[in-house]
């Protein structure tokens, strides 16, 4: 078993509203999930759960078989959670955002500092930042912080990837790149697990869909 | 672990945080204006003699920095919480202790450096004699990390609140008496020329454990989900 994200018999309240019950799936490398949801169906809360920030009511995570909480290091280093807030500071500007998250992760070295700087600014090429990589991040569009949050998919190795509403305000070129990269990293043999109320994105590979009802207010 | 890599990682993460503080310089200055005000309103409002004042300056400053500390909490976390930075960093378990800290230290160090700026002034208003003005420097040094640490705490517990103000407050101020108690009594014994190591020993026992102790309290906090539910 490598790299097998199970989940078991999973079930989660909100507010006293269940959001979903006995929810059991499992994910191969390679696999994309696709978890669809009206708005306040529990969509992030259920990344969230996945990716162990919130504990479940009943159920567990497992990856590799063994439960997120003991495999803690483990999974998280393999782990790559963009959330719906986009985790990068709005004080500073995309260089230092994505040097500061690559020093966290232990992927910077004193002899590699130059290369890491080269390799940023070439993400930012890619993803057509590079005019505002002088600018605070609060002077951005929301869809260019957005195109910034999927450098860290580009810069850093992880195997399964936890994206939250990836493809919101994102432009056509934007969705087709994304989409490029998903199936990329699907060949790959890295899994995902991705949330959206469009049910429908022309990503070629097979994708699982988990349909979350609407709940009633 | 004390390597090269470390210490660049200290440099990189402390130079951060200490922009994002400081590209936000609004929320700094309005607690310091605020400081300066109260201060400033004791002599005004009780009288300007200075045998009165002297003998409760020490009090009365060291109330007004609970205060201004109590007011700058809030702003703890809080943008980090809002921009999911933290729900990052709870993601990577073995950084988490060591990113809190650089966070509070850094708070922690612009708070100490506005307040040691101010405080020969305020002094002034405050009839603080010329002698105790070094112990004063002192108990804000060894002091003001203690609260912030420790306040630190608290902002964990109530980050996913939406009234969190007040309740920070009434959680927070029962830890801060000794910090009080120790720091007011140090400044004046001070200013009565008597010797000032006990109180000031305490306080640095007390920085000394919550520096060290509250980042790993704080990441356990975080990592037990109470702010998402």
């Amino acid at each position: 078993m490598k790299n097998v994200l199970t989940v078991e018999g999973l079930a989660y309240e909100r507010n006293s509203r269940l959001l979903f019950k006995q929810l059991t799936f499992q994910l191969f490398p390679s696999q994309i999930l696709h978890i669809v949801g009206a708005n306040g169906s529990g969509k992030t809360t259920l990344l969230q759960i996945l990716t162990g920030l919130r504990t479940p009511l009943i159920g567990k995570v497992m990856w590799n078989g063994i439960s997120i909480e003991k495999n803690n290091i483990n999974f998280t280093e393999n782990l790559l959670y963009v959330n719906h807030r986009l985790g990068l500071k709005s004080t500073l500007n995309p260089v230092e955002n994505l040097y500061l998250y690559l020093s966290r992760r232990n992927l910077i070295h004193k002899q590699s500092k130059q290369k890491v700087i080269h390799d940023i600014y070439q993400v930012l090429e890619q993803l057509n930042l590079r005019d505002c990589s002088k600018r605070l991040l609060m002077q951005l569009s929301v869809g260019q912080q957005r195109r910034l949050s999927l450098a860290k998919l580009l810069l850093i190795k992880a195997d399964c990837w936890v994206l939250d509403e990836p493809f919101t305000s994102l432009d056509n070129a934007g969705v087709a790149f994304l989409s490029a990269l998903m199936e990329k990293h699907s060949a790959e043999e890295g899994s995902i697990v991705f949330t959206s109320h469009q049910t429908n994105y022309s990503l070629s590979s097979g994708i699982k869909k988990i349909f979350l009802d609407p709940k009633p207010c | 672990m004390l390597n090269d890599s470390f210490f660049l990682k200290f440099i990189i993460n402390f130079r951060c945080e200490a922009l994002a503080i400081f590209r936000n310089y609004q929320e700094l200055i309005y607690p310091i204006l605020f400081l300066i005000l109260a201060i400033v309103l004791f002599p005004l409002s009780l009288s300007a003699d200075p045998f009165l004042l002297k003998k409760i300056s020490a009090g009365i400053f060291w109330v007004v920095v609970l205060f201004l500390v109590l007011l700058m909490l809030d702003q703890l976390f809080q943008n980090d919480w809002k921009e999911g930075d933290l729900e990052q960093l709870i993601l990577l378990p073995n950084e988490l202790s060591f990113v809190l800290f650089i966070k509070l230290l850094v708070f922690c160090l612009t708070l100490c450096a506005s307040l040691l700026l101010m405080t020969p002034i305020l002094s002034l208003c405050l009839f603080i004699p010329g002698i105790a003005l070094k112990t004063l420097y002192f108990t804000i040094l060894l002091g003001t990390p203690t609260l912030i640490f420790l306040g630190g705490i608290a902002r964990a517990l109530t980050l996913g609140l939406r009234q969190s103000g007040l309740l920070i407050v009434l959680i927070i101020i029962p830890f801060y008496i000794p910090v009080l108690i120790f720091a007011s009594s140090a400044v004046s014994l001070a200013s009565m020329g008597l010797s000032v190591g006990g109180p000031l020993a305490w306080l640095g026992v007390l920085m000394i454990l919550s520096m060290s102790l509250a980042p790993v309290i704080i990441s356990k906090i975080l990592r037990f989900g109470i702010a998402f539910s």
